[in-house]
């Protein structure tokens, strides 16, 4: 038997199997250690004590909405690092993640609305002169865009996701459009949650995710105004949600002074009256 | 594999958030993480392993974005106050209202170590691994966690009276 006591740590290594064998004789034949150890051993058998097993009904609610989102974010090619839980999103709870289904039937939607819009626009570009047909062309962007957003908003509404299409780059910065994360916005009414979902879809990069040829959306103006900058500011971020049972998009611009931060303004939909801004 | 998985997950999501809802939105996530990380699981780690470490750290991503209990400082000076919790009873309902309010007065960087050493079974390497600590701070952590909780569930807080550190 060593001659001291071990100390709490070697006791606690013990406990674990993890001792020395001069810890283990000490305490084999010391009733002060013994009675340490037994409190140890008390604290492990309650913090192991099992934890309710949860419903099945719940098991597999839970596993469909992981493949829900998972695939609806696009796979793993864009998500972080195995280690690094992302995706998240806002809600406490988080009932209406898109079953797989309603997903794809939504992508097929926006792909329609996407194909009419191009039809569109090469109707009435081909309706035009040809001496106008390059600045026809360029008007391309903004209309296809419109039906792109339209198809976003329409997917984000009914808590389906979208992936935006492919396109050429825009020829000035546009603002990113993250229609993969967008659904998990859903339902908003409290800044603070949303606040906290902004922040978590810039963390985990699906903000970033999807490529985008959207021109700045009609909102802009109106958002930036509401949030006390130059109306000519371009937003960071922008994606749609529902706020308090409206349709609506959140826009997130930089605002730049002795600290730089950003304000998120949320504005309906429709009229692009500012509902609620606040600083992230 | 999200179902077999799901139930350990959970547990350990339980008992580092210790709440039913904070713990569901942490799996929930947890295996959302699984299922875009399974690809890219190159197996140099056990399954196992790396799904807790998955948990571990969505469980610590709740706990930040909720803000409910605030990390008491990692200087060694536990600041339990004077809320002692009652001692446990041997009842299942009070138990676990024991053992998860006491758990939460340990700051996460504790009772991490002790969760997955004595609800997982990990060994301290093993937690070393989903930690990324240290063996050694593992196994200081683990043991100061347990001392921690000692007078928490019921117990007292140090037998060094009876164990003076002295030779005998």
């Amino acid at each position: 038997m060593t001659e001291r006591h071990p100390d709490d740590e070697a006791l606690s290594a013990v406990l674990d199997g993890e001792g020395g064998d001069d810890d283990r004789i000490h305490v084999d034949g010391c009733a002060p250690c013994q009675a340490r150890l037994a409190q140890f051993r008390g604290v492990s058998l309650a913090v192991g004590a099992a934890v309710p097993a949860r419903a099945d009904s719940e098991i597999s609610a839970a596993v469909s909405r992981a493949l829900a989102a998972a695939g609806a974010s696009g796979g793993s090619g864009a998500t972080r690092a195995a280690w690094a839980p992302a995706g998240r999103s806002a809600g406490r709870r988080r009932p209406n993640r898109t079953p797989p289904k309603a997903a794809r039937l939504a992508a097929i939607a926006a792909i329609v609305v996407i194909v009419a819009g191009i039809t569109s626009v090469i109707a009435v570009t081909s309706h035009h002169s040809r001496a106008k047909e390059s600045s026809a062309a360029s008007a391309t962007i903004p209309r296809v865009a419109g039906a792109a957003g339209a198809a976003a908003s329409a997917a984000a509404a009914s808590g389906s996701t979208t992936t935006p299409p492919g396109g050429g780059p825009p020829s000035t910065p546009a603002p990113r459009t993250p229609s993969a994360a967008s659904p998990a916005l859903g339902n908003q009414s409290d800044p603070t949650v949303l606040a906290a979902a902004l922040r978590a879809m810039e963390k985990d990069g699906s903000a970033g995710d999807a490529a985008t040829f959207l021109s700045p959306p009609a909102c802009t103006e109106p958002a930036a105004s509401g949030a006390g900058l130059d109306p000519s500011s371009r937003p960071l971020l922008v994606a749609p949600l529902t706020w308090k049972g409206q349709d609506a998009q959140v826009l997130v611009f930089a605002v730049s002074g002795p600290t730089t931060s950003q304000r998120a303004v949320v504005v309906d939909a429709d009229s692009c009256a500012v509902l609620v801004s606040f600083t992230l | 594999l999200l179902r077999s998985q799901y139930e350990r997950v959970f547990a350990v999501c339980r008992r580092l958030t210790g709440n039913d809802a904070d713990a569901a939105d942490a799996a929930q996530e947890s295996l959302i993480a699984i299922v875009r990380g399974l690809p890219r699981f190159d197996g140099r780690s056990r399954l196992s392993t790396w799904v807790y470490r998955i948990a571990v750290n969505a469980s610590l991503d709740e706990l930040r974005r909720r803000r409910r209990r605030p990390d008491l400082g990692l200087d060694g000076s536990f600041d339990f106050g004077a809320e002692k919790v009652s001692p446990g009873g041997s009842e299942g309902v009070a138990d676990r209202l024991d053992i998860d309010a006491a758990l939460l007065r340990l700051p996460v960087d504790f009772r991490a170590p002790v969760v997955l050493r004595d609800l997982c079974g990990l060994d301290y390497a093993e937690i070393a691994e989903v930690l990324d600590l240290p063996p050694g701070t593992v196994r200081s952590r683990i043991s100061r966690g347990r001392a921690a909780l000692v007078p928490l569930l019921g117990g007292n807080q140090s037998d060094t009276t009876l164990r003076p550190s002295t030779p005998t």
